[in-house]
């Protein structure tokens, strides 16, 4: 039994021993585990707080698009409706103007852009262009300034499609002088839309 | 020239085309400068600028290029009017071509006024000195490289580097302290490509400032030589909305270099006698009309802001495009490619930058006391640094002395701790200078020889 | 006669004009319809080359030339300081206020206010003889100035046949009559001069005084005689614009011409915000009463450009010629050379190194030639001098290019600012081993007579201080430092001392930003005992550590800005100070040291 007991006593011994050791180690691992748990705990927390943080900040920026982007869109959207309105108001001038009955003023009109011309594309013979309405007017024109000013200018026969003005050509083609209503029109039409956005918004 | 509504005439006797040039002959009445359309036989147009008239032939640059012309069939039409950018409110939010037309797939702006792209120069006697300080939120540039209210300050970067991502940091959060005031943002792509572009776009967009931004994207596929207007529409614009509109406007443009190429292209085909590198021997003057549209007038509340980006071929700063622009503009933003390999951003290499117009920006009454002497503080430590780390490559830290070793660790700390910081940071100014005593307090107090002994006793955090 | 022509040709700044064969060359003509200024820079048959100081965008051939008969010149009398002009002497202020905040083209103004009424003084009376460049009379144009009237440098001279007593007149009133071989010829309180002609002058005196700038490392290592000339070249950076302003601010001059050659707006700006609140150590008024300047920025008209040193020396001289000391600086001779170049380009003319005309050197040498300390013309005896200092700006800080390396030829002082020095914020920038000065021997006359007698030997000990560490560096960057002795570690030490505490200068700091010689001197003093000091202590078994703790090293590296330039006493205490800590640190026995 001695032997026994003393053997049991050291295996006993060394087993509240390492029982000791154990529940040390376990104590100072549940100490630990609590002092863990606290810091990760202020950790979480303020890793919490920085999501949170960042979840603003992103909510923030998304808020900041949304109102950008929408307040953008519906912008762009009425420039579209404003640029429709330019363009059926400048076709409507366009067909008013076609239409219109040219008067005397119209062929003083013609007549300087004739004499225009001619300063540009200098002694070369000339060939002049215009739509089929105005053939006669510009013909009798031409009849005057020819007789007067300059000879060698001619009307071609083959009417182009525009609502009025002339196109000068010289005769080899390598110079045109272009004084179509359509091209004038065209050059003034960035300059007066200002004008008629303003009137469309009542501004004027 | 005024916007004219007088008759164009048409050319068609075109009597060569070589690169980006195109001569045509028997003209009359043809101006300097004047803005030219061609149509080809196919119908297509292009737009050109008379470079040089005479001797009834006219020399035009056509901006898109001549790929794809032909002597015959194609005819020239003199607008008679300078090339003019339609200016209004109304451009914000917009995107535009390098050449300032609609790329938004929206209709021409309703223009307030038609303004000539080349701009004036700006009588200097008018001009305001700036003198307010742009909050940033990035350490480096707020604490060492200030940014004031109408400067013109570059960013000198190479390639990979991420210049864009800093400029877009920039415009983001820049902010005139004191005031609510938000800055309009004029942003001009000249040759970049379309995702570094993009980037740009889609930062401005999640930070809700596209609807204060104008955009001209010039990208690298193309037109070369639209790159000679692309900054200058931009630029115009920047100085309507400035002066005329009393915006304050900050204006970025990247990439300067692929400006100055086109210019040397053009150059070349005029057969000019060549500069260094071979770009033309005005490139300094041509850089200067753009850089020197930055400022602010007397009487006027607006102001432009200018930070140009470009990227140094080969890393090279001595190259005539950072060279000459460095002496236009006012101080210079380099990005070092040795601590981007290592990994920080924003990789701003200190001493070879500099801000000249800090020294009016900063201080009592503006930002802090001890502003501009902890700044040249931080240049001289940072220096020093550099030298032991050169020297210790040789004879080892035990070779070191023990203020040299110290040194060693205030370089570290600079740029863990001050340099470095993420692309959505936004540093106080007070957070900025604390991180610089931080900095500074690694070292003994009698190292600090450029602050004033007062400024010592209050902030030093070292061992006395 | 008058040429009347139209233009044929525009390219850029470029013009050709026919039907001009009675124009003169340099002639100055109205191009275009808008009038826009121009210079005839060649003729052939009867075409001429016009450089156009105006941007030509919209000019058109057809488009009339009318010549001036004139050839390209500065209007000469009272109202021009104060002012700031373009580079063809058009007042910005009027400008601005007939264009507003942009220039415009076209715009017709006179340099000067011609309706101002300004007191003449003169002692002269009816009889007396004048000549060429004698004055006349005076009259206050700042109250920092008082301004003679000239009878003009190519005037014949002769009897006073007419003279205005003392009394209020503008400019265009006629203030003398003179008589010669029974011609009679109107004199008024201005004339014009061609600035591309000298004026002339008596005699020609060597440079002996120093111009005091009161920059340490300019007046102390380098200096510049008043009537000299000098070159400061330097990278984008470095600082040559703001040594520059501060030449400006500080020099012991009568009058200052600034040019702004193709350089930043804003730099213009801020000396016209600065100098009207700076005041002038000596006077006690605003720099700005003593002032001109001549912007022609970077974005302003090219052509412009190469006209404005022109300019600015004419009127340089013109105040030279009333006997006062006049500093131009020019900032910057590398946009003027390249000015130059797109001009020679523009005519086709054959390029030599980078691009730039074969006759940059001379037209360099020619500028410089007009620095000098002469004797004026006319009576009473006066002598004047104009200093030329010039800013470099070499592509790629290369100091090899041509315009450095022509500049250096026909100059006497050289400050070369170093990149690297700037890089780690060493202000000025100049390098103390490659910069120089041939005026060295001539001032130091002065410095002997004037502040002390010790100045040459102080100068020569201190820069041998910088000469060994620049030799010790070599070996310090091989082997560390630890690798030295005791003995040449200090050299390393005081050599830090003498860079941080006297030439780097803050030119932003109230008290540094001006060290007059006095103060400059006791600083390199105290420098040079602290040397000795340290060597003896050294020798007497002080350890080298033990003298780096000195606290006094702290004083003295301040002292630049502790010291103000009216308390240079306090030097004295510092020296004291300094001896005592020498004492203690050797284990001296305390002594009393009498200061």
């Amino acid at each position: 039994m001695s032997s026994t007991s003393a053997l049991e006593q050291t295996i006993n011994k060394v087993l509240s021993q390492k029982e000791a050791d154990l529940i040390g180690q376990l104590d100072s691992a549940y100490q630990e585990s609590v002092s863990n748990l606290e810091s990760s705990r202020t950790r979480l927390e303020s890793e919490y707080a920085r999501i949170v943080e960042g979840a603003k900040k992103q909510a923030e920026n998304l808020r900041r698009q949304i109102i950008g982007s929408s307040r953008l869109a519906a912008r762009n959207k009425q420039l579209v409706l404003i640029e429709t309105a330019v363009n059926d108001a400048f076709e409507k001038a366009k067909a008013k103007l076609a239409a219109s009955n040219k008067e005397e003023i119209y062929k003083d009109l013609v007549t300087k852009m004739l004499e225009d011309s001619f300063s540009v594309i200098g002694s070369d013979p000339v060939i002049v262009q215009c739509n089929s309405n105005d053939f006669d007017l510009v013909k009798k024109v031409i009849s005057n300034v020819s007789t007067n000013k300059k000879p060698g200018v001619t009307l071609s026969d083959k009417p182009i499609n525009i609502i009025g003005g002339i196109r000068v050509k010289s005769s080899d083609g390598s110079t045109t002088y272009d004084n179509t209503l359509d091209s004038r029109i065209e050059r003034f039409k960035p300059l007066i839309r200002k004008n008629i956005v303003q009137m469309m918004r009542g501004e004027k | 020239m005024s916007e004219t509504t007088a008759a164009g005439v048409e050319y068609s006797r075109v009597a060569e085309i070589k690169g980006p040039l195109m001569i045509i002959e028997g003209v009359t009445k043809v101006s300097f400068d004047e803005l030219v359309e061609i149509e080809t036989s196919g119908g297509e147009r292009r737009l050109g600028r008379v470079v040089e008239v005479g001797y009834g032939k006219a020399v035009v640059q056509i901006f898109e290029g001549t790929t794809g012309l032909a002597i015959s069939g194609t005819r020239a039409k003199f607008l008679g009017k300078t090339m003019t950018m339609p200016v209004s409110q109304e451009l914000l939010g917009r995107v535009f071509d390098g050449l300032g037309r609609p790329n938004d797939g929206l209709p021409d702006p309703v223009a307030d006024r038609f303004i000539d792209v080349n701009g004036e120069p700006m009588n200097p006697e008018r001009r305001e000195y700036p003198t307010s300080f742009i909050q940033t939120g990035v350490s480096v540039i707020d604490g060492m490289l200030t940014l004031v209210r109408g400067q013109k300050l570059p960013i000198f970067s190479g390639s990979g580097m991420p210049h864009n991502i800093l400029a877009a940091q920039i415009a983001r959060q820049a902010s005139v302290v004191g005031t609510k005031e938000d800055f309009a943002v004029v942003f001009a792509a000249i040759g970049v490509q379309y995702s570094e572009a993009q980037y740009f776009k889609r930062s401005l967009e999640e930070s809700g400032a596209l609807r204060r931004s104008v955009l001209f994207l010039n990208l690298a596929d193309d037109p070369a030589i639209e790159r000679i207007i692309t900054p200058r529409v931009a630029l115009t614009v920047a100085e309507y909305l400035a002066f005329d509109l009393g915006m304050h406007v900050l204006a970025i443009l990247t990439d300067m270099t692929n400006y100055a190429e086109a210019l040397r292209e053009i150059s070349a085909a005029r057969e000019e006698v060549p500069g260094r590198k071979g770009y033309p021997g005005y490139l300094y003057t041509d850089l200067a009309n753009n850089y020197e549209r930055a400022g602010r007038i007397k009487g006027k509340n607006g102001s432009v802001t200018q930070v140009p980006i470009l990227s140094m071929p080969a890393d090279d700063i001595t190259h005539p495009i950072p060279d000459l622009t460095g002496y236009i503009t006012e101080g210079q933003i380099v990005l070092g490619r040795d601590l981007f390999r290592k990994g920080i951003y924003p990789p701003v290499n200190v001493l070879m930058s500099l801000s000249r117009l800090m020294k009016d920006g900063v201080g009592e009454g503006k930002t802090r006391a001890d502003h501009m002497e902890v700044g040249n503080q931080l240049y001289d430590a940072y220096s020093r640094t550099q030298e032991v780390r050169a020297l210790s490559e040789i004879v080892g830290r035990a070779g070191l002395t023990g203020i040299d070793l110290k040194y060693l660790d205030s370089g570290d700390i600079f740029e863990s701790q001050f340099l470095k910081q993420s692309n959505d940071e936004n540093r106080s100014l007070e957070e900025t200078m604390s991180r610089a005593w931080d900095v500074l307090s690694t070292l003994p107090e009698g190292e600090l020889t450029k602050i004033k002994e007062k400024n010592v006793r209050q902030y030093y955090k070292g061992n006395k | 006669m008058v040429s009347k022509g139209r233009i044929v040709w525009v390219s850029g700044p470029a013009v050709r004009a026919d039907g001009m064969s009675s124009t003169k060359m340099y002639e100055t003509v109205e191009v275009g319809e808008s009038k826009l200024i121009g210079e005839v820079l060649r003729l052939t048959g009867d075409t001429a080359f016009i450089q156009v100081y105006e941007s030509t965008s919209g000019l058109k051939p057809g488009e009339p030339v009318i010549g001036s008969g004139q050839p390209l010149s500065v209007l000469l009398g009272p109202g021009i300081i104060g002012k700031i002009y373009d580079g063809i002497q058009r007042p910005l202020e009027e400008i601005a206020q007939k264009s507003g905040s942009f220039i415009g083209r076209g715009v017709a103004t006179t340099p000067v206010d011609m309706k101002k009424k300004y007191r003449f003084v003169t002692s002269l009376k009816k009889g007396d003889e004048v000549s060429a460049g004698s004055i006349l009379g005076k009259v206050e144009e700042t109250p920092l100035l008082t301004h003679s009237i000239l009878v003009p440098p190519d005037h014949r001279g002769g009897k006073i046949a007419d003279i205005s007593s003392e009394g209020d007149y503008d400019i265009e009133h006629v203030i003398a009559t003179v008589e010669k071989d029974g011609q009679k010829s109107e004199l008024k309180m201005y004339h014009k001069w061609p600035v591309r002609m000298p004026r002339p002058y008596a005699e020609r005196y060597d440079p002996s005084v120093p111009l005091v700038t009161g920059q340490r490392i300019i007046d102390t290592y380098f200096p510049i005689a008043k009537g000299g000339t000098g070159a400061i070249p330097g990278g984008f950076g470095t600082g040559k614009t703001v040594t520059l302003h501060q030449i400006a601010k500080w020099a012991d001059s009568k009058v200052v011409v600034y040019i702004g050659c193709g350089e930043r707006g804003n730099e213009m700006t801020e000396v016209l915000v600065e100098f009207p609140h700076l005041i002038d150590p000596r006077s006690g008024r605003p720099l700005m009463e003593r002032t001109v300047l001549v912007a022609n920025t970077s974005n302003m008209p090219v052509a412009a450009r190469e006209a404005s040193i022109y300019t600015g020396v004419t009127i340089a001289e013109y105040y030279r010629d009333m006997g006062f000391d006049v500093v131009l600086v020019a900032d910057s001779t590398s946009r003027w050379a390249e000015a130059l170049r797109e001009m020679s380009g523009r005519l086709e003319e054959m390029p030599a190194e980078e691009g730039y005309p074969s006759y940059l050197a001379s037209r360099l040498a020619e500028f410089y030639e007009r620095a000098g300390r002469v004797r004026a013309l006319g009576s009473p005896e006066r002598a004047g001098s104009v200093t030329l200092v010039g800013a470099v700006s070499p592509s790629g800080a290369d100091f090899t290019e041509p315009v450095t390396t022509h500049t250096i030829r026909f100059i006497k002082t050289f400050w070369a600012l170093d990149t690297r020095l700037a890089y780690s914020r060493h202000y000025p920038s100049i390098n103390w081993m490659q910069s120089y000065s041939g005026y060295l021997e001539d001032v130091s006359k002065w410095w002997k007579e004037n502040v002390s007698a010790e100045w040459y030997d102080l100068r020569a000990e201190s820069y041998n201080i910088l000469q060994r560490e620049d030799t010790l560096k070599e070996i310090v960057r091989l082997l560390g430092p630890e690798a030295l002795p005791d003995e040449e570690k200090l050299v390393l030490e005081v050599a830090r001392m003498v860079k941080i505490g006297i030439l780097q200068q803050n030119s932003f700091d109230k008290v540094d930003t001006y060290c007059g010689p006095e103060k400059q001197l006791k600083m390199v003093k105290l420098m040079v005992n602290f040397y000795k000091e340290a060597q003896k202590s050294l020798k007497e078994g002080a350890s080298l550590a033990d003298i780096r703790a000195m606290p006094i090293i702290t004083t003295l590296l301040k002292a630049k800005f502790e010291v103000p330039d009216d308390q240079v006493a306090k030097l004295g205490l510092i020296d004291k100070q300094m001896i005592e800590q020498f004492q203690k640190v050797s284990g001296r026995e305390e002594v009393k040291v009498v200061v």
